[in-house]
């Protein structure tokens, strides 16, 4: 062991523990303290360190192959950040047609920051663009059905081959969507000796409705909600599960002094069952229940858990029942189901709303209106005092068509939401230049 | 009243993912409302509660105040409005209260500030000074023997560390404050914990000896021992005729943002010269626009070098911009940014060598490397120069943009080393320039 390093270890058990002898590298340095010499001689022996430090050999990394494909010089895919509007998407269906890829200046950004867009951006990558998600182990599905079935196969015939960590990756990426042959697979990977693993497999798993995890949460849902039928009507009487009783691989959250200990348990349930197992328990549609759970003491637990399942699992129902119902007060949600809610319900239920000058949910959507919504979000905006701050801030989701509508007569209150526009049709211009 | 590019406004972003999200806000669509006169720009931005935020930004030197969450400064809000300011999309407005507010406050504060009278350092407060500096460092060596004594396992606590650290600002020694944090961060975490701790608390007590011992050091060393220690530079210290005239390069910059402080380190190359010179500013993180200097503009100047023995901080003096060079991140300009011709490691760790033997307390040395790509090895990224020889990267945002841009061809690379690791500043080659 160097000096330096068994001076180091002194240091960090004690030398009041231990008896170092001098090392003599310091012979003209006189101390009274032997702590100071210890010291001294660390400084002294870093210092040499630093000065005579060489580096060493490292083989530089592989470039990635040349591109075979068109760049899309000068493309400013940076821009979309700040207009949206599906302009990014566009550039890419389009680059992909035309055989462009994007410029290596937009790359890093393209993978780390734009991660709702990786599920397209695949395509316009290029070479250097895999290299560099490879090394930024960022993955990106090229051609998502290939790579599902080479997953596929390698769980069924290589499971036990597998390190635990390309088990849990596998199964996780199967997850995403899974197939009804997958449920084999899955079953296997929950008793897998490893949690990553088990948990990886999860809530495929639940997506099953005869598996094991997926019925032993049926159950509990189903003994938790009783409804009672009276002349009164039909209530609702919520016996959450004892916490103790929970299957161990249940996922858990935290008791919080806004929920006690029994409804955290009954949220924990309630976020792995697909909603519509409540509404058939008691006979009840979705929109029906959230309006009794309101009476119980159980409704952020509930309401909470239903809008994750809702999210989870599917089920156009509830999704659309969480939009038409209003939200309870103090109420806040951290799940967005607004781009799932139904073409038609979000249409009649927004034109409404906008008749009110409630504009709230439009620009959620996530994608551009219908002519009829907009066309209705014009004519709502054209009877406000103060036009100028509505239409702006739902200008990117507008229908193209309805541009002519808002040049006149509003000539000086249309401009902020005119430039919105210039800048999309500008930043298209340039975009779609880049593959010329 | 001060204009502001876009650049500039970029340029007061804290990191790179500011500057994303501050371009995300740099559209009217994203602002309630927004104004301006002649002394502020304000707005009001939608946020994920029912209130909306409110941001003012004082125009003269971009101090700004936001009621959003954001502990980063300027926030996002602040740098999205005056990039609109930037863009000439903020129309004139009457300030509203919650701004007018602000901004008197913020006068009056300059008012008494100007006011105060200018503490002037005489033979005797800088006698008071160091002795409160020595007292302190009496203590400080008490806690480091304690420390070493009962060893540095059982000192695993931050707050320890911490609370020495309180009491060197206290004795006025806030360098040291800086290495006793540092080493409190160390302690008990990551492989090589103890090497490092000890290798630092060893470097700490070469300083107290040097302290102690500081009427028997050269001038330029001595100093060299007082901003180790924290007592800061001022330019009335610079000696008569220390001055060199040249063509200065700025090739890279560092930001560090500690303490509520803005710490900005450009480092300049002599073109006629080939001398480094080290410009450093500082502003609070609360207030002004730090004064940077931008990598990649190139001025005339004289740079007087503070006394030191390994002379790298200098002030700038008589500076013309006559013989600029544009700088566009896009447009590779080779032949222009040459900056001196780089160099391998081994010419750079034998200039290493001379400025730690020179100055032991030496944190961070500027490198170029010439022809320079990066490497992986045991889950470090290296940077490699012409012979293979590598150190480790900080691995931060821009090494991936490099990658990005270069496809890790040889590149010319700059960066602060620390006789360990290399933090990149910048880079270029015929590909570009990359800096941050």
């Amino acid at each position: 062991m160097s000096i330096f390093r068994e001076l180091a270890a002194a240091v960090q058990v004690g030398t009041g523990k231990m008896d170092l002898p001098r090392s003599g590298h310091l012979n003209g340095y006189v101390s009274d303290s032997r702590e100071r010499e210890i010291l001294v001689e660390l400084g002294a022996l870093e210092l040499m360190r630093r000065a005579g430090t060489t580096g060493r050999q490292v083989a530089s990394y592989p470039q990635p192959f040349p591109e075979t494909r068109r760049i899309a010089h000068g493309a400013p895919l940076d821009e979309t950040r700040t207009v949206d509007g599906g302009v990014l998407l566009e550039w890419i269906q389009e680059a992909t047609r035309r055989g462009f890829v994007a410029p290596p200046e937009a790359l890093p950004g393209l993978l780390s920051e734009r991660k709702s867009y990786r599920a397209f951006i695949a395509p316009v990558l290029g070479e250097r663009g895999r290299w560099l998600a490879e090394l930024m182990e960022i993955e990106v599905d090229e051609n998502p059905t290939r790579d599902l079935d080479a997953v596929r196969t390698s769980l069924q015939n290589d499971y036990d081959l597998l390190s635990f960590h390309e088990r849990a990756e596998k199964i996780e990426r199967l997850g995403r969507d899974p197939q009804p042959e997958d449920e084999p697979i899955f079953t296997r990977a929950f008793s897998d000796r490893r949690r990553e693993v088990r948990e990886a497999a999860l809530e495929p798993l639940l997506r099953f409705p005869d598996s094991l995890p997926a019925r032993e949460l049926r159950a509990i849902a189903e003994r938790a909600i009783v409804a009672k039928k009276s002349f009164l009507g039909t209530s609702l009487t919520i016996i959450p599960p004892e916490p103790e009783s929970l299957p161990k691989w249940l996922p858990r959250t935290e008791v919080n002094p806004r929920m006690g200990p029994a409804a955290v348990a009954l949220h924990d349930v309630a976020c792995y069952v697909p909603p519509e197992v409540w509404s058939r328990a008691v006979g009840m549609s979705p929109r029906e229940l959230l309006d009794r759970a309101r009476r119980t003491n159980f409704l952020f637990a509930l309401y909470g858990a239903w809008e994750q399942a809702a999210d989870r699992f599917g089920g156009q129902g509830w999704i659309d029942a969480f939009f038409s119902a209003p939200s309870p007060e103090n109420w806040y949600s951290t799940v967005n189901l607004v781009p799932l809610v139904s073409e038609a319900l979000f249409e009649s239920t927004m034109i409404e709303r906008i008749k009110r000058r409630d504009f709230d949910g439009l620009s959620r959507r996530g994608r551009t209106l219908s002519p009829t919504l907009s066309r209705a979000v014009v004519e709502a905006v054209s009877l406000l005092e103060h036009p100028r701050y509505d239409l702006t801030n739902v200008a990117l989701e507008l229908h193209p068509s309805v541009l002519p509508l808002i040049v006149k007569p509003w000539a000086d209150t249309h401009i902020e939401f005119q430039e919105s526009w210039r800048k999309i049709v500008d930043l298209r211009a340039r975009m779609l230049n880049s593959l010329e | 009243m001060a204009e502001w590019s876009v650049d500039q406004v970029l340029e007061l972003a804290p990191d790179a993912a500011s500057v994303s999200s501050g371009r995300d806000l740099a559209s009217p669509s994203k602002w309630q409302s927004t104004g301006a006169n002649g002394e502020a720009v304000w707005g009001e931005a939608k946020g994920s509660g029912t209130k909306p935020y409110q941001t003012v930004v004082a125009r003269q030197d971009g101090a700004s105040k936001c009621s959003c969450p954001s502990r980063k400064f300027p926030c996002k809000h602040a740098l999205g409005l005056l990039l609109c300011l930037a863009q000439g999309e903020v129309p004139e407005g009457d300030v509203p209260v919650w701004a007018s507010d602000w901004l008197e406050k913020r006068g009056q504060r300059e008012t008494a500030k100007a006011e105060r009278p200018e503490r002037q350092t005489t033979p005797r407060s800088t006698e008071k000074r160091w002795s409160n500096v020595l007292k302190g460092l009496d203590e400080c060596e008490a806690f480091m023997h304690d420390a070493v004594r009962g060893g540095l396992l059982a000192m695993s606590s931050v707050r320890n560390w911490d609370e020495m650290a309180a009491q060197m600002v206290d004795a006025q020694a806030p360098g040291v404050a800086r290495r006793l944090r540092r080493i409190g961060e160390t302690v008990g975490v990551g492989p090589e914990w103890g090497s490092k701790a000890a290798a630092e608390l060893g470097s700490l007590s070469l300083l107290v000896q040097a302290a102690r011992n500081i009427e028997a050091l050269e001038e330029g060393f001595q100093n060299d021992v007082r901003a180790a220690i924290g007592i800061p530079t001022r330019k009335e210290d610079l000696p008569e005729g220390n001055g060199l005239v040249d063509v200065w390069d700025v090739v890279g910059e560092v930001i560090e943002i500690a303490d509520q402080l803005q710490t900005s380190r450009s480092w300049l190359r002599g073109r006629g010269t080939g001398r480094w010179a080290l410009h450093v500013a500082f502003a609070p993180t609360y207030g002004a626009r730090l004064a940077r200097l931008i990598p990649g503009q190139s001025f005339a100047a004289e740079a007087r070098f503070f006394s030191s023995a390994w002379p790298l901080r200098a002030h700038l003096e008589e500076i013309s911009y006559e013989a600029h060079v544009p700088r566009d991140s896009k447009t590779p300009v080779p032949g222009d940014f040459a900056f001196g011709s780089g160099t391998t490691w081994a010419e750079a760790l034998a200039e290493t060598a001379r400025a730690l033997a020179a100055n032991p307390w030496t944190e961070w040395l500027p490198v170029h490397l010439r022809d320079a790509t990066l490497g992986f090895q045991e889950d470090r990224w290296f940077a490699v120069d012409a012979e293979g020889i590598g150190f480790p990267l900080r691995w931060r945002q821009t090494e991936v943009n490099l990658l990005g841009r270069t496809g890790n061809a040889p590149s010319n690379l700059f960066g602060e080393f620390d006789g360990r690791e290399l933090r990149l500043a910048s880079a270029w080659g015929e590909w570009g320039v990359l800096e941050r």
